[in-house]
């Protein structure tokens, strides 16, 4: 048991305490979703609990062990407790998998024989077996976060903490991490405490714990929450059509057995319609739920050449083989066009080739009829703050206005714009960018290049790892930057997230466009995700079995 | 434009070759005598010989020669420079007179060729050693070459992590590198252009943003390796299996070639 008792913690003695007289227990063998707005103290508790921070006040104890009794307490604890955390990079300290997972183990003082057992075991368990001379650079970003937790596994800890462990990874990669988070807790009885905004991943655990500046808000089932305390759930969890459906099917009857995932949902609902417990009515509310709202309907790249276009682009870095291959885009000014595919299906090339960034090996790219130079369409990569540099936020707007040669009084105009066009407070000017919290600087990130003032705008997975506000800020923002009258691309795995939120949507595949057409048409065409060797996302998944349900029905 | 992202130099090659197959600790023993050699050898004909054993481990390797080449090129200016540094003499002592006191010294010509003959050659061996090498086995090749220091109360352990961090985190900065290059051209940054000092601020848009993402890294992992356990000079030996005959066979005839080029340089 992991008990936390009064505890509290301050990082500046002028901010009110990340954490604030705290106090849980956390089991051996459950699952514990830690969900909290950016800010919340959530994270800090969470390095509470595996000895990363010692409390100011209060106390945590770890099967009785405190570790404020010493440097040996504060050891054990942190064997006890593992911690995985979000980037692969920031905690993989070997380039060979079998010096990865040993390396916990060996600064245990193990034998060899006892290093390599727990080695192949840990790698057993979460899948990467037969890896062990790979080279770590060379595995997926999924399979880096897996040897990440293997790392932590061969330590043989009673508890783990996964500190948005989930957050990086591609949608397609989730079910099966989800997966791993069940067989820990319920095979080994390892006790876990996720950190997440994942509603699938709330809804998985057995409890879930909100915390709110530093307070615990709420601590109770995950459909106590979602049934209970909606408001608080669609506050603090990421918004999600899927969720919606299995809201409607509870208030129908559903009541979270064998577990309260909107899978378990659905195939309730199929078998009372089959059972006539439930009406063909209510199947059909629960599709409407699916379907989210979807946007109207936008005649397609008709206007398009005065946005960007793509005609018979092809490329590869090497000459040999081809990332890109004949692909044929054309977004208008006014549009949001996603780009969707699994990693590696060239997504972020294509946006780098369609800025002018990269020149195609074959065929032309236009933004308003002329080929692009650098700067002529503006493109936030992934985490576009690790591109701040500048001494304040003011002059990072600047920044890229100046480049391109336009005047003060002109760049002062554009400033104004973006920083209006993000939601970006006038008071934050004059800050040092490097003192912004994660969700401010990815809106200076974005402004600046906002402030570019160009006819497209590019947005590479623009919500990874942000929160359920920050999320839906950056919807409405690709949005606005449409109703401005620029031609917007969105490039992300999660069609789920995006679909309701764009008015068309390719589907990238080996360097190809797939499929491409509205979002009301993708989640019609059944064909289209096999052409595009993708799963469909969960919402559509559902529905098809819904609709099948209905149609059995009738006949 | 933008050219084509290139591998870093000298980065290993995935093949199994001749050269890859031997232990890495003889490839380091044998670069280290290599290297004392050429130093050693005098100019004579036989330096040539250094070349032809160039020749052969590079074709030994399988390294694709003409990418190196091209990657080298910058450095082919220096070079260039230095020769000609050596070879013009400005005040009248060259003893080929062309114009005034302006001629060559075909002396220092030749010592400036040796000079970057010797550059050449031993970076030619170094590129052979890291395509051929993975780099853990260069990591734990060094820490077992300097474990006899471990009695002298070096951190020999520690080191190694140290080199092995390290050589993890050479892709993952490069790759950073162009990540954030890119993003600044795309906020139109020119790279190529404008006076120096112009270009001193371009590359510092590149340059600030990488160094604090790799101190924020680097502060993370060390809060990773706290989280399993890792304290500072704690034991964790490498075992590695001793040198292989054929191998050991190969470095003797290294060190003897070694030997012997610069001595036969020194009688002829």
């Amino acid at each position: 048991m992991i008990e936390v008792r009064g505890a509290c913690v301050s990082y500046r003695t002028d901010e009110p305490p990340a954490v604030a007289d705290v106090t849980l227990d956390f089991e051996p063998g459950r699952v514990v979703s830690l969900v909290g707005a950016n800010g919340s103290g959530k994270s800090t508790l969470a390095s509470l609990l595996c000895a990363m921070r010692l409390c100011d006040g209060g106390a945590v104890r770890v099967d009785g062990i405190d570790p404020a009794d010493g440097a040996s307490a504060r050891r054990e604890v942190r064997r006890r407790v593992g911690l995985v955390r979000q980037h692969p990079t920031e905690q993989l300290v070997s380039t060979v998998v079998f010096d990865e997972v040993a390396f916990g183990p060996r600064n245990l003082g193990l034998a060899p024989d006892e290093v390599r057992r727990r080695v192949t075991s840990a790698l057993a368990r979460v899948g990467l077996d037969g890896y062990d001379m790979r080279d770590t650079s060379s595995l997926s970003g999924g399979q880096q976060q897996l040897l990440a937790i293997a790392g932590v596994l061969a330590m043989e800890p009673s508890y783990l903490v996964l500190d948005e462990a989930s957050s990086m990874l591609d949608s397609s990669a989730r079910p099966a991490h989800r997966a791993l988070v069940g067989r820990l807790a319920y095979e080994m009885g390892v006790g876990v405490v996720q950190v997440t905004h994942d509603p699938l991943e709330v809804l998985a655990s057995d409890r879930v714990v909100i915390m709110d500046r530093g307070s615990v808000a709420f601590d109770g089932a995950p459909l106590d929450l979602l049934m209970g305390q909606s408001a608080l759930w669609d506050a603090t969890v990421l918004p999600s059509a899927s969720v919606e459906a299995l809201r409607r099917v509870c208030a129908l009857g559903f009541d979270g057995c064998p577990s309260a995932t909107p899978e378990a949902a659905a195939a309730w609902l199929v078998r009372g319609l089959a059972a006539g417990r439930v009406s063909a009515d209510d199947v059909r509310g629960t599709l409407d739920a699916l379907a989210g709202a979807l946007p109207r309907a936008l005649s397609a790249g008709s206007g398009a050449d005065a946005g960007l276009l793509l005609s018979h682009v092809c490329y590869g870095y090497d000459g040999a083989s081809y990332v890109l291959r004949d692909i044929e885009l054309a977004v208008a000014p006014g549009e949001v066009l996603l780009v969707a595919g699994r990693s590696g299906s060239g997504k972020s090339t294509l946006a780098s080739v369609a800025a002018g960034l990269f020149e195609p090996d074959a065929g032309t790219v236009s933004v308003r009829g002329r080929a692009p130079r650098p700067g002529d369409a503006g493109i936030a990569f992934q985490r576009p703050e690790d591109q701040l540099f500048c001494e304040s936020v003011r002059d990072e707007l600047a920044f890229a206005p100046r480049n391109m040669g336009a005047d003060e009084p002109e760049v002062a105009r554009r400033i104004e714009h973006a920083a209006r066009m993000v939601g970006l407070d006038e008071a934050l000017f004059d800050w040092y960018p490097f003192d912004l919290s994660g969700g401010q600087a990815r809106r200076v990130a974005i402004a600046s290049v906002l402030a570019l003032d160009a006819a497209a705008y590019l947005f590479d997975e623009p919500t990874a790892g942000l929160d359920a506000a920050g999320r839906s800020q950056m919807h409405a923002l690709a949005r606005a930057c449409a109703d401005d009258g620029r031609a917007v691309i969105v490039i992300s795995h999660d069609l789920e997230e995006w679909m309701t939120e764009v008015d068309r949507v390719a589907l990238l595949s080996d360097g190809r466009i797939a499929w491409m057409g509205t979002p009301g048409e993708l989640s019609r065409d059944r064909g289209a995700f096999e052409a595009a060797s993708m799963e469909p996302p969960l919402n559509i998944a559902l529905a098809r079995l819904l609709e099948d349900a209905l149609r059995g029905g009738e006949r | 434009m933008m050219k084509k992202p290139l591998s870093p130099l000298g980065s290993f090659v995935a093949r199994d070759t001749p050269v890859a197959r031997i232990d890495a600790r003889v490839k380091i023993v044998l670069l280290l005598a290599l290297t004392v050699a050429v130093f050693a050898t005098g100019a004579s004909p036989v330096f040539a010989l250094w070349a032809v054993l160039l020749a052969a481990a590079v074709r030994l390797a399988r390294m694709d020669v003409a990418a190196h080449l091209r990657a080298l090129k910058p450095v082919a200016f220096i070079l260039a420079f230095t020769l000609l540094a050596n070879a013009v003499a400005l005040d009248g002592h060259g003893d080929i007179a062309l114009w005034g006191g302006f001629g060559l010294d075909t002396a220092g010509a030749l010592r400036g060729f040796l000079a970057i003959a010797r550059i050449a050659l031993l970076l030619g061996f170094s590129l052979v050693v890291s395509a051929s090498s993975t780099p853990p086995q260069l990591a734990d090749a060094s820490v077992s070459l300097l474990a006899p220091l471990g009695r002298l109360g070096v951190p020999v352990s520690d080191v190694g992590l140290m080199l092995s961090l390290a050589l993890r985190f050479i892709p993952i900065v490069s790759e950073e590198f162009f990540r954030v290059q890119l993003a600044q051209r795309s906020r139109g940054v020119d790279f190529s252009g404008g006076s120096i000092l112009h270009r001193i601020r371009a590359w510092a848009s590149v340059l600030t943003p990488l160094v604090v993402s790799l101190f924020r890294r680097a502060d993370r992992l060390g809060e990773s390796m706290c989280a399993r356990c890792y304290a500072e000079g704690g034991q964790i030996s490498v075992e590695m299996p001793p040198v292989p005959v054929r191998d050991r066979l190969v470095l003797v005839c290294g060190l003897a070639v070694c030997a012997l080029i610069p001595t036969l340089a020194w009688l002829l």
